[in-house]
């Protein structure tokens, strides 16, 4: 049985802060589109 | 300007320049002129990374912008999460680990010495172009203010950027770029907090943002699908992103920039920070000019911003029809600003009538500066003037924010907002500068003019390619800024390039059977085809953020239909 391949050091994972960036950016948004709707009554 | 803003100016630009200087002592040879031995920390990196994308025309552009337009230029960045994810997985771990000075290296190896060579010259035509335009802003300001002539302010600015660039090299550009970003960021806020107190007392923020949404300031998302609008949700997620996936990816003002990055993930590090914090950065950045548009609702604006083009009406002969339009527009303030204070002090149906008044007294003043406009333009003949970006004539919103720093702000703060300009200019321009010279001695003279020369030599023909490129972008400067709004000219330049050059990568990346020859005429292709859309009667209208999907599109699929009539490139044949 072969051992799987390691990533290279300066490689580690980053798929939880790529999944914190988009979560962030739509918040973003909905505070944006919040605003506009707020104040532009 | 008095004594204490002559002195932070000058303050400022001494510990930028010296500063740079000092980073002569590090150039050892190329690799550390324009890559830093690839040693910089993600922060550092992340910093410039975003100083070089926020120039001094996101303060004199995007401010004024704001100020006429409203928060919308927002959606412009609601792509560029998304992208910054994509090359993060895609794009920067290729370059990094492929070891390549320039993001067109990759497209050789990929594909053909021709295909790189265009690429590299489409992004220094494109490059130069842009840079003019980013000297331009600052010397707007200057002249203005000291009533200089534009020529020699644009020298005043390139002259020192060249210098210490061509000294300096990457480490001075990138370290550069990390101050900048305190100081422009510091100033913002600063003025942010004059804005709000010199609103009057009575009057709280709340209130008066609700105001400046009566005048349609605070207009954040547009969810309607409009190609001809400008900024929509739509074309800020989609056609940002495509714009942001080329301009971060195949850039190579930006590719530079994270090559200098110490390992692959402190790479991706650094364009993540992007991410995070552009958005917020960039509402600081409107909310200046909204803040403005709303210290100008109650305290009167001029008619135009532009002294220069005021006095020469007022000294010609249709002086007495500017003064009358004066009057008309003083009568038309003086509405508004008391609907303004009875909107903000009233609730129920009081406040709907205030907002109403206010709404026609806002159309009123917006009707008297557009004839004053066309009396500018009746007598100067200066071009833009029958343009309009929101409700203000598209040349005068670039002087909206320098008029208001120094006839509204307290001494001291005056220098420190010119210092900010000044430098968000330079250090912009310096990295400019340096991509610009790496593709030019790498991509043209080390490939395909002079292959085996000495580290020296190419250290000093790199630093002879960084005053060539400066010398250009001060030409190009001087015309720059009679082209509207500066922060628009400089996105609908890159426009024309970037969909066409991110489409080159992409089937590069993600189509094993496209060839050389695919890719060259995709490419070639997609320019001109983004070029004739762009200035066709029929479709000039559409937005420029959709250039960019549109130039990926015509890429891909003359790309492919060449590649598939032609021989499959020798890896393609290998694996099938």
């Amino acid at each position: 049985m072969s051992e799987p391949a390691a990533r290279p050091a300066d490689d580690a994972p980053m798929g939880r802060v790529y999944a914190l960036v988009i979560l962030c950016h739509a918040t973003v948004i909905t505070i944006l589109w919040w605003i506009g709707r707020t104040f532009s009554r | 300007m008095r004594p204490l803003d002559w002195l932070v100016i000058a303050a400022y630009l001494l510990w930028i320049v010296v500063d740079g200087l000092k980073r002569t002592r590090a150039q050892k040879g190329i690799e550390g002129y324009l890559l830093a031995n690839r040693s910089l920390p993600w922060w550092a990196v992340g910093l410039s990374v975003m100083a070089t994308q926020l120039s001094a025309i996101t303060l004199v552009g995007t401010t004024g912008q704001a100020y006429a337009d409203g928060m919308r230029f927002i959606q412009f960045y609601f792509g560029l999460p998304f992208a910054m994810v994509i090359l993060s997985v895609t794009l920067v771990p290729f370059f990094y680990r492929s070891g390549v000075y320039t993001a067109y290296e990759y497209l050789e190896r990929r594909f053909d010495v021709k295909t790189r060579t265009l690429a590299s010259v489409l992004f220094l035509f494109g490059r130069s172009m842009s840079t003019g335009a980013i000297i331009s802003a600052p010397a707007v300001i200057l002249s203005v203010i000291f009533h200089w002539n534009l020529t020699l302010t644009i020298l005043a600015i390139g002259g020192p950027t060249i210098l210490y660039t061509v000294l300096g090299g990457v480490q001075a550009v990138t370290w550069t770029d990390v101050k900048q970003m305190v100081i422009v960021v510091g100033g913002l806020v600063c003025v942010v907090i004059a804005l709000i107190l010199g609103l009057p007392h009575d009057v709280g923020v709340a209130e008066s943002l609700h105001v400046a949404g009566a005048a349609g300031r605070m207009n954040t998302i547009d969810f309607h699908f409009d190609p001809r609008q400008t900024y929509t949700f739509w074309s800020g997620v989609i056609g940002g992103m495509f714009l942001h996936l080329s301009y971060f990816g195949c850039d190579q003002s930006q590719v530079q920039r994270y090559l200098t990055a110490k390992s692959l993930n402190q790479a991706r590090h650094s364009l993540l920070m992007s991410a995070f914090v552009k958005i917020p950065l960039q509402v600081l950045v409107l909310m200046v000019g909204v803040f403005m548009f709303l210290y100008y609702v109650f305290t009167q604006p001029p008619m135009l911003f532009n002294n220069e083009h005021r006095d020469a009406v007022e000294q010609s002969a249709r002086a007495a029809d500017y003064q009358a339009l004066e009057g008309s527009f003083e009568r038309a303030y003086q509405d508004r600003r008391a609907a303004a204070l009875a909107m903000a002090q009233s609730e129920g149906p009081a406040r709907d009538a205030a907002r109403d008044r206010f709404r026609a007294a806002t159309a009123e003043m917006s009707a008297v500066r557009g004839r004053a406009a066309a009396l500018v333009q009746d007598v100067t003949h200066a071009p833009g003037y029958g343009d309009k970006t929101g409700d203000t004539p598209r040349p005068d919103v670039n002087y909206v924010f320098p008029t208001f720093v120094t006839t509204r702000l307290p001494q001291g703060l005056v220098g420190l907002i010119i210092a900010a300009i000044f430098a968000a200019a330079m250090s912009a321009t310096a990295g400019e500068l340096s991509a610009t010279a790496t593709a030019t001695v790498m991509d043209v003279y080390k490939r395909l003019l002079r292959a085996n020369e000495s580290d020296a030599h190419y250290l000093l023909v790199s630093r002879l390619a960084v005053a060539f490129w400066g010398i250009v972008a001060c030409i190009v400067a001087h015309v720059a800024v009679q082209l509207g709004s500066l922060i628009e000219v400089v996105n609908r330049i890159g426009s024309i390039f970037y969909g066409s050059l991110l489409g080159v990568f992409v089937l590069a990346l993600a189509f094993r059977r496209a060839n050389g020859h695919g890719a060259f005429a995709g490419l070639l292709s997609g320019i001109v085809f983004v070029v004739i859309f762009a200035f066709h009667p029929a479709t000039r209208g559409v937005s420029y953020l959709w250039h960019n999907p549109i130039g990926v599109a015509v890429v891909l699929i003359v790309g492919l239909t060449v590649s598939l009539l032609t021989a499959p490139p020798r890896t393609a044949t290998r694996r099938t």
